[in-house]
C-alpha cells in the first residue's frame, strides 16, 4: 500500500531525525568539521586582506591569521593572536635564494648571535601582524639633554582585521547554516 | 589595542530546534496521511507496531515533572482517541494495541509521580541542604563535595568530563532528582539543563560551584536566622523576667540601677543578634536570587560587589531602583545598536524559497559594562517578586532593631529614672521624656507661685519660702539631669568614668596647651600648622566621643587607648582620617538605626553637624564664591577678547577674590580656636560675608557698566570675523588656549587642531588599500597629507590638500 510506505517513511524519517539530536557525539564531530572548514575559509580571505593592506611584508605577516575550534561548544574563532603556548614563534625568514648567476649558497655558518639577533622577542609573524593591525604613535628611544631623541617612527594602523574579519564571518555563518541543512538531509538520506 | 579576535558560536539550541522542527513536521504529516488512509480496524504489521509502541513513547522532557505532564497529556489524547473508536474497533488489533499501550502510559505516569515523591521526602527529611544534596547526588555516584573541587579546579580533564556526562545520561531517572535537590540554585538548575543540550560542561562546573555555593550561603544564612531566633528565646524570656523582678525590686526602694542596667543591655544583646542576622539572609536572599538570574544568562561576568551595590540601592530606594532597572531593560532590548537581524529561507507550499528577516536582541552586540548592567537590570525585574521576599526579611530585622532599640531606651530610662528621682521612678517605664519636662514645668510653675508670694509674705514666711524654693531647686535640677541622661545631650560625668583618660578636663587643659604653643610659633610655619592639626584632633576626638556617648554607641576601649595616646604623643603624629571615618561611619549606622538624622564630619575644623544641614551655614559664602568666580571669568573673557579693562576693576576684582580666601580663613580658624561657641562664629563668618556680598553688588554694577561698554567692540568684531556657519579651517597662528571667538549653533561640534589630524589619520588609515604613506599636517590655513620622500628614489607628491575656502 503505497500510502503506507510513505507513512513508514515519515515515521522512520523521524525516528532519525530525533536520534541525531545534539546528545549524538557522533553529529558532534560533523558539525565541528563543518565549522572547521568555513572557518578555513574565511582565514583565507582575511589573509588575503592583510596582504593587500601592506606595501611590502618580507616576513609574511599576513600568514598569522589562526582559526580555531571549539572543542566543548560549537563554534569557533578567527584571531591574529600568537600561538597558544607560552614562548611558541612561529618565526618565518624570506629564503636566501642564489641571484641569477651567483655560486654556491651561504658558505659561512650562522653564529649564535645572528640567530638570537634574528629570533628577537615579538619575531612572531602574529606579533608583527597586531602591530601593523593596531599601529603606534610616535616611538622614540633613548634619552639625551633632558629630551627624547632617536625617532623610530609611527606604524599606521591598517584596521585590516576588524573590518574583514567581520564580514567574512558574516559569510562563513551563512555558509555554516546551508552546510548544516545539506548535513541533515544527508544523514537522513 | 584593537580587535584581534573574532567568534563563531553556532547555538545548539537553534540546531536542536531545527531537528525538532522537522521531526515534529514528519510527524504532522504522518498524522495527516493516517487520517486519508482508510479505516483504523485494518493495520499492516508495521503500524500496529507502531501504536503499540505508543505506550513506550521517549519524553522529550529531562525533568520528573516534565516526563509527567507529557506522559499525562499523551494518555489523555490516547484515551479520547479509544473512546471515539467504535465496540467493534476496541475489540479489533488496533482498539486492543491501543489499550495496552494505555495501560503502559498509566504505570509510566504512577512511576513518575513516585519518583517526584521520593525526591520531595529526601529533600524534606534531611538534616539540611548538604545532607539533601550528598544523599541525592550518593544515588548516581557523585560526591557534591568532589563536584564543587571539581568545579573549583576548572582545569577539567575531557575524560573526566565524559565520565560525569556519562554518569548523569545514564541516571537519566535521577537528573531530574538532581534539579530538585538544587532547587535552592535554580540558576545551576537551568545552567545543567542548557548545558545537556550544548555540552559546554566546563562553564557548568563553573556555574554549578557558584550556584551551589550561593545556595548554601543563603541556607546558612536562613538557617542562622532560625537558630539564633530559637535559641535565644529561652535566654530573652529569662532575662525579661529578671527585668520584671528587678523593676519590681526597684519599686520596693532596693538599688538595683546596676543590675537592671545589666539586665538591659544583656537584652539588647540578645535581641540584636537575630537582627544581625535577619539583615544578612534578607540580603543574602536577594543577592542569591539576582546571582541565580544573572548566571543564566550569557555575556559578562557580574561581580558579587555589583550585586550588593544593587541591593544597596533597592534597600534604601525601593520602587524607583525597579522602575530605573526596568527602564535599562527596556533601552538596550529596544537599542538599535543591540538588535542582530538574520535572514531564514524558508521552503513555501509552491516549492520555492522564501526568506524570512528577523530581528532579534542580542546581549553579545552589548560592550562588557553594558552587558553588565543588562544582565543585573533584567535579573532583578524578573525575579521582582522573589526580591520582595529578600526585601521582607531585612525590613522585619529593621522593624524589629527599631523596637528592640526603643525597649532598650526604656529601660535604661527605668532605671535612670529611680537613681534620680526617687518615689517618682515608681511610675514605671510606661512614663515618657515629655513627662519630665512637664514635672519640670510644673515645678518651676510652683517656684514661680512662691516666689511671687515672698513678696507680700512676712520674714518668716519668706525665709519658709527660700527654704523650699531651694529645696526644689534640687528637685528641678535632678529632673533636668535624668531628661539630660536620658537624651544624653551631656553626658560629661559618664564621659569622665566611661573614657579612661579622655575626660574633658584632660581635652579641655590638652586645647588650651596647644593655643598657648600656638602663639609662640611662626604664623604659618610647618609647626604651627602641625599644632593647628593637633587642636583640630583634640576637637575632633571630643566631639565624636561626646556623639557616641549620646547615641549610646560604645566605643571600643582599643580605640579610646589610641586617641589619649595620639594626643599627648609627639606633635606632628597625626590621627589617621580613615579612623575618624569609621567612626563617623558607625555612628551613622547606629544612627541610622535608632531614627536619628545621620552626622557629618567637617575635617577642617573637627565639628560634627547634621548631615542634613550641611547647606545652612555656608549657603551664603558658597554663593558669594560663585558670584566672584563668575566675574573673575567674565574678566578674563573680556581680556582673552583683546578688551582692556579699566585699572579700578581689575583692581576691585583681585580684592574680592584676596576677600574671599581671608574670609574662608578666618572662617576656618574662628571654627577651630572657638569650637565651643559655634553662633559666635557663624555670626563672624556672617559679618564678613555681609561685607564681601557688598562689594560683590557694587561689582555687579561694575560689571553692567563694562557690558555696556564692550558691546560696542563685541558687535563689529563679529561682522568683521570669519563666517563658519558653512564649517572651514579657523585662521591664525594660536593654537592654545581659547583665543578666537566662535559662535556657535546648537548641535554643532568644536574639533580642536589635534582632534582633526587625529581624525585625518584615521581617515587615512582605514584605506585598506596600502594608503598613501602620507602623514596629516593641519595649519591656520589648510590640512593636507604629506609625503616623506626623504632617501626615496620616487617622490609622489602632495596628495590631499583642502583648502579653507
Amino acid at each position: 500500500m503505497a500510502d503506507n510506505f510513505e507513512i513508514d517513511g515519515f515515521v522512520k524519517q523521524r525516528k532519525e531525525l530525533e536520534a541525531l539530536m545534539m546528545s549524538n557525539p557522533a553529529m558532534e564531530q560533523k558539525v565541528q568539521k563543518i565549522i572547521r572548514t568555513v572557518l578555513m575559509t574565511a582565514r583565507r580571505k582575511i589573509s588575503g586582506e592583510a596582504k593587500s593592506a601592506m606595501q611590502a611584508d618580507p616576513r609574511q605577516a599576513y600568514k598569522a591569521v589562526k582559526t580555531a575550534v571549539y572543542r566543548q561548544i560549537l563554534g569557533g574563532s578567527v584571531s591574529i593572536l600568537n600561538k597558544r603556548h607560552a614562548g611558541a614563534m612561529s618565526l618565518y625568514e624570506p629564503q636566501r635564494k642564489l641571484r641569477e648567476g651567483q655560486r654556491g649558497g651561504n658558505r659561512v655558518p650562522r653564529s649564535d648571535r645572528t640567530t638570537q639577533v634574528m629570533s628577537y622577542q615579538g619575531a612572531d609573524r602574529a606579533f608583527i601582524l597586531r602591530f601593523l593591525n593596531a599601529g603606534t604613535g610616535q616611538r622614540t628611544a633613548g634619552t639625551r639633554n633632558g629630551g627624547l631623541h632617536g625617532s623610530r617612527g609611527a606604524i599606521r594602523a591598517r584596521n585590516f582585521f576588524v573590518n574583514s574579519s567581520h564580514r567574512y564571518m558574516q559569510q562563513a555563518a551563512e555558509q555554516l547554516t546551508s552546510l548544516i541543512d545539506e548535513l541533515i538531509k544527508k544523514e537522513i538520506a | 589595542m584593537a580587535d584581534v579576535i573574532t567568534r563563531l558560536k553556532l547555538e545548539s539550541g537553534e540546531f536542536d530546534s531545527k531537528i525538532k522542527r522537522a521531526s515534529q513536521g514528519l510527524l504532522q504529516m504522518e498524522q495527516e496521511c493516517r487520517k486519508v488512509g482508510g479505516t483504523l480496524a485494518v493495520l499492516e504489521k508495521d503500524q500496529l507496531e507502531f501504536v503499540k509502541g505508543l505506550g513506550q513513547m521517549e519524553t522529550v522532557s529531562k525533568s520528573a515533572r516534565g516526563r509527567l505532564n507529557e506522559l499525562t497529556q499523551a494518555y489523555t489524547e490516547l484515551a479520547m482517541q479509544y473512546k471515539r473508536l467504535t465496540d467493534e474497533e476496541k475489540k479489533g488489533d488496533f482498539g486492543k494495541a491501543l489499550s495496552a499501550s494505555l495501560e503502559q502510559l498509566k504505570t509510566r505516569i504512577g512511576e513518575t509521580k513516585t519518583q517526584l515523591g521520593d525526591v520531595t521526602k529526601e529533600l524534606n527529611g534531611g538534616g539540611g541542604l548538604k545532607d539533601a544534596l550528598d544523599a541525592v547526588a550518593g544515588k548516581f555516584g557523585l560526591s557534591i563535595d568532589q563536584v564543587t573541587k571539581f568545579g573549583g579546579v576548572v582545569a577539567v580533564t575531557t575524560t573526566a568530563v565524559k565520565v560525569a556526562k556519562d554518569v548523569f545520561f545514564q541516571s537519566e531517572g535521577n537528573i531530574d532528582e538532581w534539579g530538585r535537590t538544587v532547587e535552592g540554585a535554580k540558576g545551576a538548575y537551568d545552567v545543567f539543563l542548557q548545558t545537556i543540550n550544548n555540552g559546554n560542561w566546563s562553564n557548568f562546573f563553573q556555574n554549578l560551584s557558584t550556584a551551589i555555593q550561593g545556595a548554601r550561603d543563603l541556607y546558612d544564612a536562613l538557617d542562622r536566622l532560625g537558630s539564633i531566633k530559637g535559641n535565644n528565646q529561652a535566654a530573652i524570656a529569662i532575662v525579661q523576667q529578671q527585668i520584671a523582678q528587678l523593676r519590681l525590686m526597684k519599686q520596693q526602694g532596693k538599688d538595683v540601677d546596676d543590675q537592671l542596667k545589666a539586665a538591659t543591655a544583656n537584652l539588647a544583646a540578645l535581641q540584636k543578634q537575630a537582627v544581625t542576622a535577619g539583615k544578612n539572609a534578607g540580603a543574602a536572599t536577594m543577592q542569591q536570587t539576582i546571582r541565580n538570574g544573572v548566571n543564566s544568562m550569557g555575556g559578562a561576568y557580574v561581580s558579587d560587589r555589583n550585586i550588593q551595590a544593587a541591593i544597596g540601592g533597592i534597600l534604601r530606594k525601593g520602587q524607583s531602583e525597579f522602575d530605573k532597572y526596568k527602564e535599562t531593560v527596556n533601552k538596550y532590548e529596544n537599542w538599535s545598536k543591540a538588535q542582530r537581524t538574520t535572514v531564514r529561507q524558508i521552503n513555501d507550499s509552491q516549492g520555492g524559497t522564501t526568506n524570512i528577516t528577523e530581528t532579534k536582541f542580542d546581549i553579545n552586540l552589548l560592550t562588557k559594562e553594558q552587558q553588565r548592567q543588562y544582565k543585573l537590570a533584567k535579573a532583578i525585574t524578573e525575579r521582582e517578586t522573589e526580591i520582595q521576599k529578600g526585601i521582607a526579611i531585612y525590613a522585619q530585622a529593621v522593624q524589629e532593631g527599631t523596637a528592640n532599640a526603643r525597649e532598650e531606651f526604656k529601660g535604661n530610662r527605668y532605671a535612670l529614672q529611680g537613681s534620680g528621682g526617687g518615689s517618682t521612678g515608681g511610675k514605671g517605664g510606661g512614663t515618657t521624656t515629655t513627662a519630665a519636662t512637664e514635672k519640670e514645668v510644673t515645678i518651676q510653675q510652683q517656684i514661680a507661685k512662691l516666689e511671687q508670694e515672698a513678696y507680700t509674705a512676712s520674714d518668716e514666711r519668706r525665709a519658709e519660702i527660700a527654704k523650699q524654693v531651694q529645696e526644689l531647686d534640687k528637685v528641678l535640677a535632678a529632673q533636668k539631669a535624668i531628661r539630660d541622661e536620658v537624651h544624653g545631650t551631656v553626658k560629661e560625668q559618664q564621659m569622665a568614668t566611661g573614657i579612661s583618660g579622655l575626660t574633658p578636663e584632660m581635652i579641655a587643659t590638652g586645647q588650651a596647651d596647644i593655643k598657648k604653643q600656638m602663639q609662640t610659633v611662626e604664623l604659618g610655619s610647618e609647626e604651627y600648622n602641625d599644632l593647628s592639626q593637633r587642636l583640630i584632633d583634640y576637637n575632633t576626638v571630643s566631639n565624636l566621643l561626646q556623639e557616641a556617648v549620646k547615641s549610646g554607641l560604645e566605643v571600643d576601649d582599643s580605640v579610646k587607648e589610641y586617641f589619649v595616646d595620639a594626643l599627648t604623643g609627639p606633635i606632628g603624629e597625626n590621627i589617621p582620617q580613615a579612623l575618624y571615618d569609621s567612626l563617623v561611619e558607625s555612628l551613622n549606622e547606629f544612627k541610622e538605626y535608632a531614627g536619628d538624622n545621620p552626622i557629618e564630619l567637617d575635617t577642617k575644623t573637627g565639628n560634627v553637624n547634621e548631615k542634613k544641614s550641611e547647606k545652612k551655614e555656608d549657603d551664603t559664602l558658597k554663593e558669594t564664591q560663585k558670584v566672584v568666580s563668575g566675574l573673575s571669568q567674565v574678566a578674563s573673557g573680556l581680556q582673552a577678547m583683546g578688551i582692556i579693562l579699566p585699572s579700578e576693576v581689575t583692581k576691585v576684582l583681585s580684592m574680592l577674590q584676596g576677600a574671599m580666601t581671608v574670609v574662608q580663613g578666618v572662617g576656618t580658624i574662628i571654627s577651630v580656636f572657638g569650637s565651643t561657641s559655634e553662633a559666635a562664629n557663624t555670626a563672624a563668618v556672617g559679618a564678613n560675608t555681609g561685607a564681601l556680598l557688598a562689594n560683590t553688588s557694587a561689582m555687579i554694577a561694575l560689571e553692567a557698566s563694562i557690558a555696556a561698554n564692550t558691546a560696542s567692540n563685541f558687535i563689529p568684531f563679529a561682522e568683521g570675523g570669519v563666517v563658519h556657519a558653512a564649517g572651514g579651517v579657523v585662521a591664525g597662528t594660536t593654537f592654545s588656549g581659547d583665543q578666537i571667538p566662535a559662535m556657535l549653533n546648537a548641535g554643532e561640534v568644536v574639533l580642536n587642531r589635534a582632534q582633526v589630524g587625529n581624525l585625518a589619520e584615521q581617515l587615512e588609515d582605514n584605506d585598506n588599500n596600502g594608503g598613501f604613506g602620507g602623514t596629516p599636517y593641519v595649519t591656520g590655513e589648510q590640512i593636507f597629507l604629506g609625503l616623506n620622500n626623504y632617501l626615496k628614489g620616487a617622490g609622489y607628491g602632495q596628495l590631499v590638500t583642502s583648502n579653507s575656502k
